[in-house]
C-alpha cells in the first residue's frame, strides 16, 4: 500500500522533524514494513491483521504510538451545514452483514476536472484522477481507510435505497463496464426497482457519476469481511474498497468519514447537502481485555517496566484499568486485530523492540532424538551412490501427462493424481514414477557429457492406490549411461551396462541388510531380457535393467540406459540393523581349484550356483565365476562360464589328493544335474 | 718354502681383490665369494698343506691365511653392498613416472546442493536434540491452513497461493502441518522440526512453484522468545559457518503471536552493503514466533500450562546465500554442469 510522507506529516504536527527515511525504519521496525521509498511515497507492506493500517488515518496514529506525537483530525477546507431536506431513505437490514449505513445527499454539484491539489493527493498514491466527484471519494478512502461511494442521483428509482441479499442469480455490470454473474447471498444495495451497486466492492455502471450530474447520493456504510471476501473472491474482483472491507473497517468513524466526505465535495464542486442519516441499529461496543503482568514475563522472558507497559497501550489508543498485577485494557474499535491478552502482549513486545529480549539458550532433558527409519538410511544410500560417481537430482513432483503417457508406455492414469490449478499445462500431474524425471535429466545433459551420466533421485512418488486412497511412497531410481571414466591414457573403457546397475542394486540391499530372491522381470519400461526384479518374500523391492529399445527410440536416444527403481519406503521398513557376527578366520590355507563347465546356453550363472548349494562339497567356501566364453572353439548352443572355487579346511590342512577328490565329484554331478562338460 | 706359501697367498688376496671389484651382478658376486672362499678354493688348499709345516711355520701362516680370508670377505661384504645399492638406485629411476598426470578413479559424484543445506539443517537439529518431524505432502485443508489458525475466507490464506485436487485435498505450502500432526500425538516437551518439500501456486526469478522448507517447534513448559532468539542464532551460525548479527522485526503470521521476520548481516558484505543484500547490510532470511495459542486449541495443549515457539526457513534461500547462486531456478535444471560443482 502506498502512503504519502508529506500527507502523514499534514496529519501528525511535528513528523517533518523526522526525515522519511528514519520514519520508514521506524516503521518497518514496528511490523508495518516500507518496502521501499520513491519521492517521499512509501510503498508499505501491511500485514493481513492490520487492517487499521490501511489508511493515512490508520498510519497516523501507529506513528503516535511510535513517537508520541499527536494526530491532528482536521482538514484545511471548511466545514459544511445542512441547508437541504433528504429526499431518499434508507431501509436497514442489520442482519444482513452491514453494521452500519450512512447516506447523505448533495444537489447541484458541478462535475469537473479535480484541483490539482486533488488529483495529485490521489495521483501519487496510485490512483487515477477521473473528476472531482470520483477523486473525492477516493482520497476520503485514501485518508480514513473508510471506502465510500457516490451515486447519481438521476439515475436512481425512488425514493429508498436499501440493503438486498441477492435471491436469485441474476446479472450486473459494475463500473468498469464488466459484467458479473450474481449468486443468491452476494450483497448488494438496492434502490425501488434494481441493485445499483455490489456492496463493499463496486458500484454499478446504471448509477455512476457522470459529467452531466448534478446531484449526487453518497454512501459510507461498515459491511461484513467475510461476506464481502467471499463475494469478491468469486467473482474474481479486487477493488481498493474490497481489500479493505476484507481486512477491517471501523465502524465508529464511519461517521467522521462521511462528514469530511461532504464538505469536500462541497469544496471542489459545489453544491448543497442534507444531514447525514445515519443507520447503527446495533453500535459496536470495545473489547476489554484482561492483560496479566505474568502473562509478558512469561511469553518475552523479561519482566517489561509497568510504566513502559502503560504508556505503550495508551499510545496505541487503550484505555487502562490498572489492577494487581494486571491491567483492564479497553481496545480502540480500530484495533480489531486486539482481541486477546497475546495480542496485546505482541503490541508490548514490538513497540518496546524485540532487540530488549535477552537471548537465552532453553533447557531440554537429554534424551535420543527420533528420527524415521526411511529418512536416516535414505543418507547411508545417498552417500553410496554420490561416492560411486553419482550426482543428485531434483525434479518438480508434477510432471507433463502426455510424456508420462508414453514414457509409461500406458493409456490409463486412473490412478494418477491431476491438480484442478497447476501452474502449467505440462505440470498438470504428481508423478507416480520417478523415470521421466532421470529421462528427462538424461537428455539434457547428454550432449555435454564425454564421461556417461550417472544420475540419482531419491524422493516421492504419488498416486491412488487399489482403493482410491492417495499414497505417497519413497522411490529412489537411478540411471547410468557410457562409458563413467571418460577418455584415459590406460585405455580403459567400459560402457555401463547391465551388470553395473546390478551390481549397484545388489550393494544397496547388502547395506539394508536383507537377503533377497532375484528373478527376471520383464515387464515395461525394461528391456525384457535384461531386467531383473529382488523380492524379500512376495514384496517387490527392486527392479533393474537396461532400458526397453522402443522407449530409446521413441525418445532418440541413441545409446543404452540402465535404469533401477526402488520401492524405499518397503526397503526402509524391512532393513535390519544386523549386527554382524564374527567368524573365526582360519590359519590354514585356502585350496583354489577352477573350472571350466560348458553348458547349453539356457543354463543360467544362477542354475549353475543353485545346483552347487543343492550339491554342497565339504570345504566350498566361495565360487567366483571369472570367465564366460560364447565362441567358435565351442559347440554351437554352447557357452563357457569358468569358475573359482575356494576350499578352506576348518581343523587339518587338505591335501591335494583330497580337494581334488572333492572338486572332480562335484563336477561329475554337474554333469549330471546340468549336462556340463569340463573344458 | 714358507715364502713360496706366503707370496701364493699374496697373490691370491690381489687376485680375489681384483675379482670382486670387477664383478657388477649380485649373482656373479656369490659366485665370486665362493670360488675364493668357498670350500673348493685355493685358499683352502693352502690351508690343507700347513699340516706339513713346522709348528712355527704353521703358526705364522695360518695367521696370515685366516687375516686375508678375513680381508677378502670384507671385500665380499662392502662389494655386496655396493651393488645393492646400484641395483635400487637403478631401480628407482627406471621407475620414475609422470606424476603430474591425472590420477585414476571413478569421479566423485554429488549431492544436490539443496539437499546438502536440508542435510545439514537436519543435523544441526539434531544435535540439538530436535526430533526430525515428517507428513505428507498432499494434505487436507485441516492441516495447511484451520489448524493454524486461518480459517477459510481470510485475507491470510492470500499470503499463499495454494495448489488443490479436485477432490479438495491440496499440496502443503509449508510444513506447518507436521507439526500440528506431531502435536496431536505428543505431549510436552516437544521438540522437532520438519524438513520436506512444500508447493505454492507461484512462479518467476524469485519464486518456484516448489521449493523446501525446514521449520521447527518446541513446546515446554517456561518457553519464551528469549528461547527461540538463541535457538534460531544457534541455527542460523552454523549454516553459515560464520558468526552473523540478528534481528528480529514484528511481522504477522497466523499461527504465531508475537511473529517475527528474521534478517541476518549479509553474509558477503558482512554488513557494509552491497548487491546482494540491496546496499543495506541485512538479508531477511527467516520466520518465526511464539505459537499462538489458538493453534494449541486445535491440539488439545493448554496455553496456560505451555508455551512454545516455532520458525521457518526456505532452504532454496539459504543454499542460494551460501553457495553465491544467482538463480533459484538453477536446483530444479538439473544441469550436470551445475549439480558438479557441489561435490
Amino acid at each position: 500500500m502506498k502512503a504519502s510522507y508529506q500527507w502523514l506529516c499534514s496529519l501528525v504536527p511535528g513528523l517533518a522533524k523526522i526525515p522519511a527515511c528514519d520514519l520508514a525504519q521506524k516503521l518497518t521496525f514496528s511490523g508495518l514494513e516500507v518496502e521501499g521509498m520513491t519521492d517521499e511515497i512509501f510503498e508499505i507492506n501491511v500485514t493481513p491483521n492490520r487492517g487499521d493500517a490501511l489508511s493515512h488515518w490508520g498510519l497516523a496514529r501507529e506513528i503516535s504510538a511510535l513517537t508520541g506525537l499527536t494526530v491532528s483530525f482536521e482538514v484545511n477546507w471548511p466545514a459544511v451545514k445542512s441547508t437541504q431536506k433528504p429526499t431518499y431513505s434508507f431501509s436497514h437490514v442489520e442482519k444482513l452483514g452491514c453494521s452500519r449505513f450512512t447516506t447523505s445527499q448533495i444537489s447541484g454539484v458541478r462535475v469537473a476536472p479535480s484541483p490539482p491539489w486533488l488529483a495529485r493527493s490521489v495521483e501519487s498514491l496510485g490512483v487515477r484522477a477521473i473528476n472531482n466527484i470520483v477523486d473525492a471519494t477516493n482520497y476520503v478512502m485514501l485518508l480514513t481507510g473508510h471506502p465510500v461511494h457516490a451515486y447519481d442521483t438521476e439515475s436512481l428509482a425512488g425514493p429508498a435505497l436499501s440493503i438486498q441479499s441477492v435471491r436469485a442469480t441474476q446479472k450486473f455490470v459494475t463500473l468498469d463496464g464488466l459484467e458479473h454473474t450474481l449468486d443468491v447471498g452476494d450483497l448488494v444495495i438496492g434502490d425501488a426497482q434494481r441493485e445499483v451497486g455490489l456492496a463493499g466492492i463496486m458500484g454499478g455502471q446504471n448509477s455512476e457519476i457522470l459529467a452531466t450530474t448534478q446531484n449526487v447520493i453518497l454512501e459510507v456504510a461498515h459491511f461484513d469481511a467475510a461476506s464481502i471476501r467471499k463475494t469478491a473472491r468469486r467473482l474474481g474482483i479486487k477493488t481498493e474498497s474490497s481489500y479493505r472491507f476484507e481486512r477491517f473497517v471501523n465502524p465508529e468513524t464511519v461517521m467522521a468519514a462521511h462528514t469530511i466526505l461532504q464538505s469536500l465535495i462541497v469544496h471542489v464542486a459545489g453544491g448543497a447537502t442534507t444531514e447525514i442519516l445515519d443507520s447503527y441499529p446495533k453500535p459496536w461496543t470495545p473489547d476489554e481485555i484482561l492483560l496479566k503482568a505474568d502473562l509478558l514475563e512469561r511469553t518475552l522472558g523479561y519482566v517489561v517496566l509497568e510504566t513502559q507497559v502503560e504508556s505503550i497501550l495508551t499510545g496505541l489508543g487503550c484505555r487502562i484499568k490498572k489492577q494487581k498485577n494486571a491491567w483492564q485494557v479497553t481496545v480502540p474499535l480500530a484495533r480489531s486485530d486486539l482481541k486477546r491478552p497475546i495480542d496485546l502482549v505482541e503490541e508490548v513486545a514490538r513497540i518496546a523492540g524485540f532487540d530488549k529480549i535477552p537471548t537465552v539458550l532453553p533447557h531440554l532433558a537429554l534424551h535420543s532424538p527420533r528420527e524415521s527409519e526411511s529418512s536416516r538410511f535414505s543418507f547411508v544410500i545417498k552417500d553410496y551412490l554420490v561416492g560411486q560417481g553419482f550426482l543428485e537430482t531434483v525434479h518438480y513432483s508434477f510432471t507433463d501427462a502426455d510424456t508420462l503417457k508414453k514414457i509409461l508406455n500406458t493409456q490409463d492414469d486412473s490412478s494418477w493424481l491431476y491438480l484442478a490449478n497447476p501452474i502449467a499445462e505440462d505440470l498438470a500431474v504428481m508423478r507416480p514414477s520417478l523415470l521421466p524425471g532421470l529421462l528427462a535429466a538424461y537428455q539434457k545433459n547428454q550432449v555435454r557429457s564425454e564421461t556417461g551420466l550417472r544420475l540419482f533421485e531419491l524422493r516421492r512418488v504419488y498416486s491412488r492406490n487399489a482403493q482410491g486412497q492417495i499414497t505417497e511412497t519413497h522411490r529412489l531410481g537411478f540411471l547410468l549411461s557410457g562409458n563413467i571414466l571418460g577418455r584415459n591414457p590406460f585405455g580403459l573403457s567400459r560402457t555401463a551396462d547391465f551388470f553395473d546397475a546390478k551390481g549397484l542394486v545388489q550393494n544397496i540391499l547388502r547395506f539394508a541388510r536383507l537377503s533377497c530372491q532375484s528373478r527376471p522381470v520383464t515387464d515395461w519400461p525394461y528391456h525384457p531380457t535384461q531386467a531383473l526384479g529382488f523380492f524379500c518374500g512376495e514384496k517387490l523391492l527392486a527392479r533393474v535393467g537396461t532400458l526397453h529399445p522402443q522407449l530409446l527410440q521413441s525418445l532418440k536416444i541413441k545409446e543404452r540406459l540402465c535404469y533401477a527403481d526402488f520401492d524405499f519406503t518397503t526397503l526402509s521398513e524391512l532393513t535390519i540393523q544386523k549386527i554382524p557376527h564374527h567368524q573365526a578366520v582360519s590359519s590354514l590355507p585356502s585350496v583354489y581349484r577352477d573350472m571350466a563347465l560348458v553348458v547349453a546356453q539356457s543354463v543360467t550363472h544362477q542354475n549353475i550356483v543353485d545346483a552347487i548349494g543343492d550339491i554342497k562339497p565339504d570345504f566350498l567356501s566361495s565360487v567366483i565365476l571369472f570367465d564366460v566364453y560364447t565362441g567358435d572353439n565351442l559347440p554351437a548352443g554352447k557357452k563357457s562360464l569358468a569358475y573359482s572355487m575356494v576350499y578352506d579346511p576348518k581343523i587339518t590342512s587338505l591335501t591335494d589328493e583330497q580337494v581334488n577328490a572333492i572338486h572332480f565329484e562335484l563336477v561329475d554331478k554337474l554333469k549330471t544335474r546340468l549336462g556340463a562338460e569340463l573344458r | 718354502m714358507s715364502a713360496q706359501i706366503l707370496e701364493k697367498l699374496q697373490r691370491f688376496h690381489e687376485q680375489a681383490a681384483q675379482a670382486i671389484q670387477q664383478t657388477e651382478a649380485l649373482e656373479r658376486l656369490q659366485e665370486v665369494k665362493a670360488q675364493f672362499l668357498g670350500k673348493k678354493s685355493e685358499l683352502t688348499e693352502i690351508l690343507k698343506t700347513l699340516g706339513a709345516l713346522t709348528p712355527d711355520l704353521r703358526k705364522e701362516i695360518g695367521e696370515t691365511a685366516n687375516r686375508i680370508k678375513g680381508l677378502i670377505s670384507t671385500l665380499v661384504e662392502e662389494r655386496e653392498k655396493n651393488l645393492k645399492q646400484v641395483k635400487i638406485a637403478h631401480q628407482l629411476s627406471a621407475e620414475a613416472v609422470d606424476v603430474t598426470r591425472e590420477g585414476l578413479a571413478l569421479p566423485l559424484g554429488a549431492h544436490h546442493p539443496v539437499m546438502q543445506v536440508f542435510r545439514q539443517s537436519r543435523d544441526i537439529f539434531l544435535s540439538l536434540g530436535f526430533d526430525i518431524g515428517e507428513g505428507p505432502e498432499i494434505e487436507t485443508d485441516f492441516y495447511n491452513f484451520a489448524a493454524l489458525n486461518i480459517p477459510k475466507d481470510h485475507p491470510a490464506r492470500d499470503m499463499q497461493d495454494t495448489f488443490y485436487f479436485l477432490d479438495g485435498h491440496l499440496l502443503r505450502t509449508h510444513t506447518s502441518p507436521v507439526q500440528i500432526r506431531v502435536m496431536e500425538k505428543q505431549k510436552p516437551p516437544i521438540a522437532m522440526v520438519a524438513p520436506g518439500v512444500v508447493y505454492r501456486c507461484d512462479s518467476d526469478q524469485t519464486h518456484t512453484p516448489m521449493f523446501h522448507q525446514v521449520e521447527g517447534l518446541l513446546v515446554d513448559k517456561g518457553i519464551h522468545f528469549g528461547h527461540l532468539k538463541a535457538v534460531v542464532r544457534e541455527y542460523l551460525t552454523r549454516i553459515f559457518d560464520t558468526d552473523l548479527q540478528l534481528r528480529f522485526r514484528p511481522s504477522f503470521f497466523p499461527f504465531t503471536e508475537p511473529s517475527a521476520e528474521i534478517d541476518i548481516s549479509c553474509v558477503f558484505c558482512k554488513g557494509d552493503g552491497c548487491r546482494v543484500c540491496k546496499a543495506t547490510g541485512w538479508l531477511e532470511i527467516m520466520g518465526c514466533g511464539m505459537v499462538d495459542p489458538a493453534v494449541f486449541g486445535f491440539v488439545g495443549i493448554d496455553p496456560d500450562v505451555y508455551s512454545g515457539f516455532a520458525f521457518g526457513a526456505g532452504l532454496e534461500r539459504i543454499t542460494m546465500l551460501k553457495y553465491g547462486i544467482n538463480d533459484l531456478r538453477w536446483f530444479f535444471e538439473n544441469d550436470v554442469r551445475f549439480l558438479q560443482q557441489f561435490v
